[in-house]
Parts: structure tokens; C-alpha cells; sequence
């Protein structure tokens, strides 16, 4: 008697796994492709994002901004649209930080007369320059990059901050 | 000359048993006798949840017919189902409250089950399967609330994006497949949709099944009654 290995039913066994192996690769090495894709940046996230004219943002005070997502698809609706704090110093010195708090991404609020931006979710504060004041927030808000070009602010931002990859 | 009324039925169940032979195989189980102790409520929580469950997919399918998966029309077609598709307004708060009752009904069908001690041999893997279903009920909880794509939804993306970029080592990976992206957006809602209806239901749907066979195969009271007999 033929031994398993050399038999033709053998062979033709093996065949069949091999190819059914072969089908789910098919099949599966898009579908994770597809579905993991989204982890894989082409960039780093990030883009010069226009904030508006410098004007818009009075010396020694902190005002809302707001712009669209660089990556932004047609479909976004409202969503396309991300907040920032802008913080002007004086001149050409500033502060933009993430309307995220560190601790689990809610909206800080600014709050002029105390000085502080605050967070409804879990009582997390800051003080003006962004530094944790009290609170659950491991540490202070992010910031993004920003420069002055020809009198308008730029910010360098376009993606979620989190505490594994802040801005 | 065939026979009308009870005769037909009968011949016509008769038809299907004897190609499925789902009677013969589910019959003796659900005739098999149970000590009179378990005759109570307390264990009627397993089946009004799956009762909700069914309740969910029905509503849910209904929603489906009217709900707009995109991120700049979800919230209209909600307000289109309140306000103007026959029984949308109440078929919506059915689903609501559906799932909030499903995921308390579990809970106390959970922690009757424990009490009882019914996580015991030989019903541990009834009781791995239970968690699991319990999970992926959670799981629709979340997702679920997410379609409404409302303040709440948005800020309770941030936050379950926030912590799972605490997980070590892979942190932003999971933010970024998490949220289709590197931001909150239309892919949010499109991947959460997808899991919601799609993803979460088919796993429910086969782990029910798995966790209803396992309640079968062990029913409740048998051990109670090996020990009557052994005495």
C-alpha cells in the first residue's frame, strides 16, 4: 500500500488545503489591509492649518478659534469643524492649545474673570498658559506649534490629541 | 385525497420533522422534568433578555429603513424619524429604552446566575460564553449611542479615543483604528455604523447560540437530581 504521503489522495488533500489557505489570503490580506489601513499614516497626521489674522486675537487675551480638518471628506458635515484656543501673549508671541483636556479629551472652556480653562467632565483645570492646575489631567493641555506669517496665525495640527500621541 | 384542517397541519409538521428532525433533537430537552425548587422567577431573567435582544433587532432593522449612516445627515434622518415617518418616534424610544433594559436585565440575569452559583461545574463555559455576550452587549450600548452622532456622541468618541491611547505600547494604533483616522469625523460614524449593525450582531447572534446549546446540554436542576438518586 501507497504511503499517505505519496498516495494521489494525499497529494490531492494537501492541494486542497493549500488552496483553500490560498482563497482566505486572498481574501484576508485586503481585509485587514482595509481594515487597519486606517492606522497607517501617510503623514504624520499633521498640517499648517490658517487660524485667521492676527487681529482677530487681542494681546492678553484667549479667544476660540475654529477650522477645518486638513483631511476633512465631503460627508463630514459639522464634524469637519475643530476648536482651538488661541492664547496672544503680546507681539508676535502666542499659544494654541488643543480644546481637548488631557485627561479624557472633553472641551476646555476658557473662563476670563478666573483666569483658567476648565473641563465639564471631570473638573480638570489649567491655568493660562495651559499648565495643569488641579484636577484628574496627567498633564498640561497640548499645544500646537503656530507661527506669524504676513499677519496671520498658522497652527500646526489636524489630529485627535491623546496622551500617546500628543500634538 | 389529502386531509384539511388539523390533519394538514399535522402532515405538514410531520413533512418537516422527518427532514430537520429539530423536534426530536429539542423535544426531550424541553420535556425533561425540573425539581420543583426551580419552578421560579429568578430564572426567567436569561430569557427576557434574549427577549430584548429580539426586541433590538426587530426595532433596530426598522431604524435602519430611515437612518442616514454619514456624519453630515445622520442627525436630520433622526429628526426626520421623529418627526415625521409613521411610529418613528416610538419604534427610536423603543430601541432606547431596549437596550438600556437589555443591559440591566443581563446584569441581574448575571448576578442571579453567580448567587445561585450556576457558574459552577459543569457550566463554566455557559458562564465564559455569558461574559463575552455580556461585553458585546456593552459594545452595542457604546455604538449604539454613538449613531446618534449628537454632543454626546462626539465628546463620547473623545473620551473612549482618550483611553484607549492609554493602552501601552499601542496606543495610537487603536485611537487611529478606532476612529478611521487620525481625527473625529465621517469615517467615525461610517466604522461605528458598520460595527453596530454588522459586526457586534453577527458575533451576538452566533455566541447566543453557542450559549443556549451549553444551557441545554446542562439544564438547570440536573445535578439536583444525579445527587436525589444517588442518595
Amino acid at each position: 500500500m501507497t504511503p499517505a504521503s505519496q498516495s494521489r489522495r494525499g497529494f490531492l488533500f494537501r492541494l486542497g488545503i493549500f488552496l483553500n489557505v490560498l482563497g482566505a489570503a486572498l481574501v484576508g490580506v485586503p481585509v485587514v489591509g482595509y481594515v487597519f489601513g486606517a492606522a497607517r499614516r501617510r503623514t504624520d497626521g499633521q498640517s499648517w492649518i490658517e487660524l485667521g489674522k492676527v487681529e482677530r486675537f487681542p494681546a492678553g487675551e484667549t479667544r476660540l478659534a475654529t477650522y477645518k480638518n486638513p483631511i476633512s471628506v465631503a460627508w463630514d458635515g459639522a464634524t469637519a469643524k475643530v476648536a482651538c484656543w488661541v492664547r496672544h501673549i503680546e507681539g508676535d508671541r502666542f499659544q494654541v492649545f488643543a480644546v481637548n483636556c488631557a485627561h479624557l479629551g472633553c472641551p476646555v472652556r476658557w473662563f476670563a474673570q478666573s483666569r483658567l480653562f476648565m473641563c465639564p467632565c471631570h473638573g480638570g483645570a489649567y491655568y493660562e498658559d495651559g499648565s495643569r492646575a488641579s484636577g484628574p489631567p496627567p498633564r498640561g493641555l497640548f499645544e500646537y506649534e503656530y507661527q506669524v506669517r504676513d499677519g496671520v496665525l498658522w497652527a500646526r495640527g489636524g489630529q485627535l490629541p491623546t496622551l500617546s500621541r500628543p500634538v | 385525497m389529502s386531509t384539511y384542517g388539523p390533519g394538514l397541519i399535522r402532515s405538514t409538521l410531520g413533512w418537516l420533522e422527518e427532514r430537520a428532525g429539530l423536534g426530536g433533537a429539542i423535544g426531550p430537552v424541553m420535556d425533561h422534568p425540573v425539581p420543583r425548587s426551580t419552578a421560579s422567577w429568578w430564572y426567567v431573567f436569561g430569557s427576557a433578555t434574549l427577549a430584548l435582544f429580539v426586541l433590538q433587532i426587530a426595532t433596530g432593522i426598522c431604524l435602519a429603513l430611515v437612518y442616514v449612516p454619514s456624519a453630515d445627515g445622520a442627525y436630520q434622518s433622526l429628526l426626520y424619524l421623529n418627526f415625521q415617518a409613521p411610529f418613528g418616534w416610538f419604534l427610536r424610544a423603543v430601541h432606547f429604552w431596549g437596550s438600556n433594559a437589555m443591559v440591566a436585565i443581563m446584569t441581574v440575569h448575571m448576578i442571579q446566575v453567580f448567587l445561585f452559583g450556576a457558574h459552577k461545574y459543569p457550566r463554566e463555559l455557559t458562564w465564559i460564553v455569558g461574559v463575552f455576550l455580556f461585553l458585546c452587549t456593552l459594545g452595542m450600548a457604546f455604538t449604539g449611542q454613538i449613531l446618534r452622532w449628537d454632543q454626546d456622541a462626539y465628546w463620547g468618541l473623545g473620551i473612549g479615543a482618550s483611553i484607549a491611547s492609554r493602552a501601552p505600547g499601542v496606543g495610537d494604533t487603536l485611537v487611529q483604528v478606532l476612529l478611521g483616522g487620525p481625527i473625529i469625523a465621517g469615517r467615525t460614524l461610517s466604522r461605528f455604523f458598520a460595527v453596530h449593525v454588522f459586526l457586534v450582531p453577527g458575533i451576538l447572534i452566533g455566541m447566543i447560540g453557542l450559549h443556549l446549546w451549553l444551557v441545554l446540554r446542562q439544564p438547570r436542576g440536573q445535578r439536583l437530581e444525579l445527587d436525589l438518586e444517588s442518595l
